[in-house]
């Protein structure tokens, strides 16, 4: 009973991140004017049949804009996790299943880039490396990578002493059989659910570096640079910091509870395993 | 009177009925054992009497009358009053069921004060009294002490103390033997012995070890899928079971045996030379294994015998290279395992495997037992051809004694005998010269324990294999094993043909294992 009732959770969370994902690959096709298109006669005008949300500080259809920064807040965060998931799990497991010399030496580096505001050390990165979203990413994706690293090193570490790691090994398992196939598929689930959690943190913090002129370039849409542009007008055109900044926060609340209800489900097909 | 009577009791959890048709009585000092397999409802009995609502349980149909009350019809208050007072329990783990870090005097006072309107010196009286009564010295440094800074086996004893210091009419004791070494169950033994003499006390005693029962009860109950099987004295039950399951059962448990089968010598398989493994704890080195030296014969068993920190399974991890010795040698055929490159251990493989304690978690959780046994044949005999590969396994699959279907589950679906099997299969599965089982059947039951012995000796027979059977139960060894290791604290003991090491044991610690497990020639399920 519980466990149908934490299903159709997940599906109604997955089901509204794929509607997001879709809506952003053809904001394009669906935008009902050019989103980069200004026009001064028409600055901070409230919502109406033309432009359904209004328009910005330019004139610019705040709507399409909405639309077109979804692509990119969407897109450019998932494209971050994926690359420091896969990069953060390998290191961690790689340290994890060796430990070691290197094992320390890594761990004190990772140790080092935590000890920073993982924000303060973005702003950092992408101070010295200049706007743009490439640089965005990669300030954002220095220090992201490091707690799946931890995740995946400490799950690897209560794994490789079970038996049936030592039964794969005198089964003539290789290190790198026994880490593909018997390793990775063990941990895959607490990395997922991790991972589905930092989409939402990692949109905040590419609208957080937009906002401070460190993220996209000009005039791009994204989330958060529209609420940067638009908070001046924040009293005669608040439509137009509102409206990203709902986009913004639904989204992350819905990649959020998509991993929380990725855990429960994993958590409770786990249970049920066990008491099979 | 019956202290306690329980009449067409059935009971269950959520639903699922556990308990069925229970009917037992307990006379005033009186010792009732209920003895069966793990999962036949023995602890249920005693969650029932107690009634406490953390436990769960329900009970659907019949009476529980301990002392003139009904239980079931007690309201929650009531009942709390009688626990503790005139019905006590003792459990499993005595570490774990008292408060690990107040004294044993605060608990003592706790108890005795939340029941009598005491002061701490007559209190205190009362707790020496008790520890007198039951052969407790030491009264002083006992109560000074937290429960971590006794043994195991001291701190059951103290715990018996503790149900018995409101001087109840009927104690519950949920295995109080079986989380304790062998000496220490003595111990414990002695001490119900003890209570049931000079406090005339009815103990409902649950228990796996049939030895304990047979040394201490005056009746005995052998439970069997939630039912009571049969019900009678000891001696009698025990002496003339009339019931199959009490049959089978007496007859599958390992009895003290100075009989050894008749073997030709051989060539020598595997030769270890004074092995040294220490650990590093904190700043001092820890010998797990010190200089232990013996020569395996092809086609004998050899068990190694201890209790559980004795260092046998760190012995083992050694002879298959799991784990390299600080010092000494071992020889497997005409090698030094020690020699073998990293990309050469799967020759060692070949010769050698390995069966795991618990069955079920020596296969990925997530993997089929087919897809396990697959890579194993893989590496390890070379076949690609999946075809090939599939006969193979349904070939493993029937000399282990299972039905080829069972191999396209996954380890949680199949019983504890079933996964053990599965793990031998696998073990077996490049025919090695030499099977290494670390307490292969520690996790089992008696009967179940049985049925792998028997496959066990078979493939000894039919492909001359050698064994080494590592377990903390001698009985069990000592009716299967051609020669025999006793191992204490990292050292070997005793070393020898397991006639003599069973007939005539020249050390101390052989003996007392012997004693522990020869009561009247039974030992535990």
């Amino acid at each position: 009973m519980k466990k149908t009732k934490k299903s159709v959770w997940l599906y109604i969370f997955l089901a509204l991140a794929l509607a997001l994902i879709l809506i952003s690959l053809i904001a394009k096709e669906i935008a009902p004017n050019d989103p980069n298109a200004t026009n001064v006669l028409r600055v901070g005008e409230a919502p109406s049949a033309k432009f359904p949300l209004g328009t910005d500080s330019l004139g610019r259809c705040v709507l399409s804009r909405v639309l077109a920064g979804a692509k990119t807040s969407i897109f450019s965060a998932l494209v971050l996790v994926l690359i420091t998931a896969v990069f953060g799990s390998v290191v961690g497991m790689l340290c994890g299943y060796y430990s070691g010399i290197a094992d320390g030496i890594v761990m004190r580096i990772i140790d080092g880039i935590m000890a920073f505001p993982q924000m303060i050390l973005a702003i950092a990165v992408a101070g010295v490396l200049g706007g743009g979203m490439l640089n965005a990413m990669i300030a954002l994706g220095f220090a992201s990578w490091t707690p799946y690293a931890r995740l995946a090193r400490s799950r690897v570490i209560s794994i490789k002493r079970e038996e049936f790691i030592s039964a794969a090994g005198l089964s003539g398992c290789s290190d790198f059989e026994i880490l593909t196939k018997y390793i990775t598929h063990n941990i895959f689930s607490s990395l997922l659910t991790f991972a589905t959690t930092q989409v939402g943190t990692v949109m905040l913090g590419f609208a957080g570096l937009s906002f401070l002129g460190l993220g996209v370039k000009l005039p791009q849409a994204e989330w958060g640079s529209m609420i940067s542009e638009a908070r001046g007008m924040l009293a005669t055109a608040p439509w137009a910091v509102l409206y990203p900044a709902l986009a913004l926060v639904f989204t992350v609340m819905i990649f959020n509870y998509l991993g929380d209800a990725l855990r429960d489900r994993l958590d409770v097909r786990l249970e049920s395993e066990a008491k099979r | 009177m019956s202290i306690l009577k329980i009449e067409n009791m059935s009971a269950g959890y959520w639903g699922t009925k556990v308990l069925q048709n229970i009917s037992l009585s307990i006379e005033q000092g009186e010792i009732l054992a209920l003895v069966g397999e793990s999962g036949s409802g023995k602890s249920t009995v005693i969650k029932s009497v107690m009634g406490l609502k953390s436990s769960h349980v329900k009970v659907s149909s019949g009476k529980i009358i301990f002392n003139g009350n009904d239980m079931l019809s007690l309201k929650q208050e009531e009942r709390r009053r009688l626990l503790g007072n005139d019905l006590c329990t003792v459990f499993q783990n005595p570490q774990t069921s008292m408060n690990p870090i107040r004294k044993i005097k605060k608990q003592f006072l706790e108890t005795i004060k939340s029941h009598k309107d005491v002061s701490d010196a007559e209190a205190l009286r009362l707790i020496k009294d008790c520890f007198y009564k039951l052969g407790l010295s030491d009264a002083d440094r006992i109560l000074e002490s937290c429960p971590f800074e006794l043994s195991g086996g001291m701190c059951q004893r103290v715990a018996i103390a503790l149900a018995m210091v409101m001087e109840p009419k009927l104690i519950l004791a949920d295995e109080p033997t079986s989380a304790l070494d062998v000496v220490s169950q003595l111990q414990v033994v002695e001490e119900l012995l003890l209570l049931k003499k000079n406090f005339k006390v009815a103990v409902l005693l649950v228990t796996h070890n049939i030895a304990v029962a047979e040394k201490v009860a005056d009746k005995i109950a052998i439970m069997h899928a939630g039912k009571i099987v049969e019900f009678g004295d000891t001696g009698v039950v025990l002496g003339q079971p009339k019931n199959d399951y009490t049959k089978s059962l007496l007859a599958d448990v390992p009895r003290i045996e100075a009989g050894q089968r008749e073997r030709e010598k051989t060539e020598t398989l595997l030769e270890a030379n004074s092995i040294i493994k220490q650990y590093k704890v904190g700043d001092r080195k820890v010998d797990a294994v010190s200089g232990i030296s013996f020569e395996l014969e092809k086609g004998e068993i050899l068990g190694i015998v201890g209790e559980s920190g004795s260092g046998k399974s760190t012995l083992a991890r050694q002879l298959i290279r799991l784990e390299t010795p600080n010092e000494g040698s071992i020889r497997i055929g005409t090698k030094n395992i020690a020699d073998y490159k990293k990309k050469e251990l799967l020759c060692l493989y070949t010769k050698a495997q390995m069966v795991f304690q618990n069955p079920v978690s020596s296969f990925d959780p997530r993997k089929t037992i087919r897809s396990s046994i697959k890579d194993a044949i893989k590496n390890l005999a070379g076949i690609r051809q999946s075809d090939e590969i599939d006969k193979r396994i349904n070939a493993l699959m029937i000399r282990v004694g299972l039905n080829t279907e069972l191999a396209d589950r996954y380890p949680f679906q199949l019983s504890g005998g079933q996964c053990q099997r599965s793990a031998i299969a696998r073990a077996i599965a490049c025919d090695p010269q030499l099977l290494i089982c670390d307490e292969a059947t520690s996790a089992l039951d008696v009967t179940v324990q049985a049925g792998i012995v028997e496959l066990l000796r078979s493939l000894v027979k039919s492909n001359n294999m050698s064994i080494i059977f590592i377990s903390h139960d001698i009985a069990l060894v000592s009716g299967f094993c051609d020669r025999i290791m006793v191992m204490k604290n990292g050292k070997c003991v005793e070393y020898g043909p397991s006639s003599k090491v069973i007939k005539a044991p020249e050390n101390e610690y052989t003996k007392t294992l012997i004693k522990a497990a020869s009561i009247k020639g039974e030992s535990s399920i």
